[in-house]
């Protein structure tokens, strides 16, 4: 337990100033079945692996839910050692307490220069040595500021300023308390939050660039620029040895077919990849659109929407889905164009 | 699960709980922040003051955003404004006003210091306009933490010497003359809001997309 590693280090950058922005997001090449990990959590060992978009936490106003948690971090067997405090992130709670105020002094406030605080400390985390429960400690979105502001209300709210960890009994779920302790519910809400939907490739017959005619079918269909169902997982390791997960994933896309113009016949039996074009010329599409009328004022736009229902579930049981708003739809689309001819009669 | 929780040290968060984030006295900034003026608290206009500190006519500190008309969200917003009011005063007055001290720790605090310094050393002060645009709080956490917004226009906010007047350049770096600014806020006991950290993005960038 002494030796335990902790995914923190880019993540405590702290900003120095104007002239800079957050730091960069940390990235860890990991050979995970699907693709690579992400890590930008601050004082965190939540890992998101799988179908991930690095940037879906990236900006200011990317992440729904509240932005921070507390995650447990060390059991009670390693609440205080001798020698203590030694700050460090790794070892125990004590001293994972004094390297944590070393690493955020604005949220320490005072605390560093009040006489007997080393004893006090130590005492406290010294009487819980042996204990059954474990100990919870501030972790944050590190991306924007945003992060940092839950953190901040998290802790205050808590009256933590002065010790920064929580000592709760071991759970694995269950409903949100004061503490917002780290659950399946808010690994998912990460997961979903990195989940990359593929983007939309839309392929037509008659193909981009060349004309289609009045009431010739042009046939759609769409490739994706990833897996079709993608699908990520955030976890994180506990106290007890064991692995907190939380899986989303997608249903097969639907994909649907709207046009630029009423003067059209839409053919929306798409599925999840839409047509391609068999062949026969005269054939109906199950996914296309006849033009009933010529376009005259410019190529009409061919918009193509690929839909998924996203589900989470987690290693405790617990499953759910994520509500559009607030989370937004997930939903890729993707426009092409088409110049459509007057069929001209021949006698 | 029930969760029962033993908070450590508590003798000693009663015994710090009355220290604050500074020393100074309160911050009292003489603008109005009612939700109805769409330019509420210009304190380069004529005749008003700062607590205490008056700003030159030719400089204006303008807030674009109204207000919010529930109190809560306001407080969150004047601990904004009052962050940046007390910046630039201190700018201004080459660090003799301190009400800065009270509204920024962390990053922001170092932030202050650093561009009173910068002005102080080269001589210069700051004339124009600086514009605070859609202001908006992203989140409020635990009713104690805040995520506030703003976009920056520093295009007419120009850097002039002390002695001639003449303007050296734009009051702050270049890229900046556009972007987004991103705080965090704390909350005091009393209900006050103060800035613990800052970020910025420039309109350039994708993350101050929304400021061009």
């Amino acid at each position: 337990m002494r030796t335990r590693l902790i995914t923190v280090t880019a993540a405590c950058a702290v900003l120095a100033g104007l002239g800079q922005s957050v730091p960069a997001l940390a990235q860890r090449a990991l050979p995970a079945a699907g693709g690579p990990a992400f890590s930008h959590f601050a004082y965190s060992r939540v890992q998101v692996t799988g179908n991930v978009n690095p940037g879906g936490l990236g900006s200011p106003t990317a992440y729904t839910p509240a932005p921070c948690w507390v995650e447990p971090r060390f059991t009670g067997a390693d609440s205080y050692h001798q020698g203590d405090p030694q700050p460090s992130a790794t070892g125990d709670a004590d001293s994972y307490w004094w390297w944590f105020v070393g690493q955020e002094p604005a949220l320490a406030g005072v605390l560093g220069r009040i006489q007997g605080l080393k004893q006090a400390v130590n005492k406290a985390f010294k009487s819980r040595q042996g204990g059954a429960g474990w100990w919870w400690v501030p972790a944050w979105i590190n991306a924007g500021i945003s992060g940092y502001s839950c953190a901040w209300g998290l802790v205050h709210r808590l009256n933590w300023s002065a010790q920064y960890l929580d000592y709760q009994f071991p759970q694995r779920g269950g409903p949100d308390t004061a503490g917002h302790p780290l659950d399946g519910r808010i690994l998912a809400d990460l997961a979903r939050a990195e989940l990359a939907l593929p983007a939309i490739q839309v392929r037509t017959s008659p193909p981009r660039g060349k004309p289609s005619d009045v009431n010739l079918p042009v046939w759609v269909w769409v490739r994706y620029a990833g897996p079709p169902q993608p699908t990520d997982t955030a976890s994180v390791p506990l106290p007890d040895g064991t692995t907190l997960s939380a899986t989303v994933t997608t249903t097969p896309p639907r994909v649907s077919v709207a046009v630029s113009t009423g003067s059209a016949r839409l053919y929306n039996n798409c599925g999840a990849t839409g047509s391609k074009y068999t062949g026969n010329a005269a054939a109906t599409p199950p996914c296309g659109v006849t033009f009933l009328a010529p376009s005259t004022g410019g190529p009409y736009t061919i918009t193509v929407t690929a839909r998924w229902t996203v589900r989470w579930s987690d290693s405790t049981g617990e499953s759910g889905t994520f509500a559009s708003p607030p989370w937004p739809a997930p939903v890729q689309t993707g426009e092409t164009t088409v110049t459509v001819r007057e069929i001209q009669a021949i006698n | 699960m029930r969760v029962r929780r033993a908070f450590l040290a508590t003798a000693i968060l009663a015994g710090v709980a009355a220290c604050g984030s500074g020393s100074a006295a309160a911050f009292q900034p003489a603008g109005s922040l009612s939700p109805a003026p769409v330019q509420a608290a210009l304190p380069g206009q004529a005749g008003q003051r700062l607590a205490g500190f008056r700003f030159p006519s030719d400089v204006s500190i303008d807030f674009t955003t109204p207000a919010p008309g529930d109190p809560a969200r306001r407080a969150v917003i004047d601990g904004y404004r009052n962050y940046v009011l007390a910046l630039w005063a201190a700018v201004l007055s080459h660090g003799r006003y301190g009400a800065y001290q009270r509204q920024a720790t962390g990053n922001a605090l170092a932030f202050v210091r650093r561009e009173v310094a910068r002005y102080g050393a080269q001589g210069t002060t700051m004339r124009g306009t600086i514009a605070y645009n859609d202001t908006r709080i992203a989140g409020i956490y635990f009713g104690t933490g805040a995520d506030v917004l703003a976009c920056v226009d520093a295009s007419a906010f120009h850097q002039v010497n002390i002695k001639t007047g003449a303007t050296v350049g734009s009051a702050l770096p270049v890229r900046l003359t556009r972007y987004l600014e991103n705080v965090a806020e704390g909350r005091r006991r009393d209900g006050t809001w103060f800035v613990s950290r800052l970020a910025v993005y420039p309109a350039a960038s994708t993350q101050g997309a929304m400021c061009r």
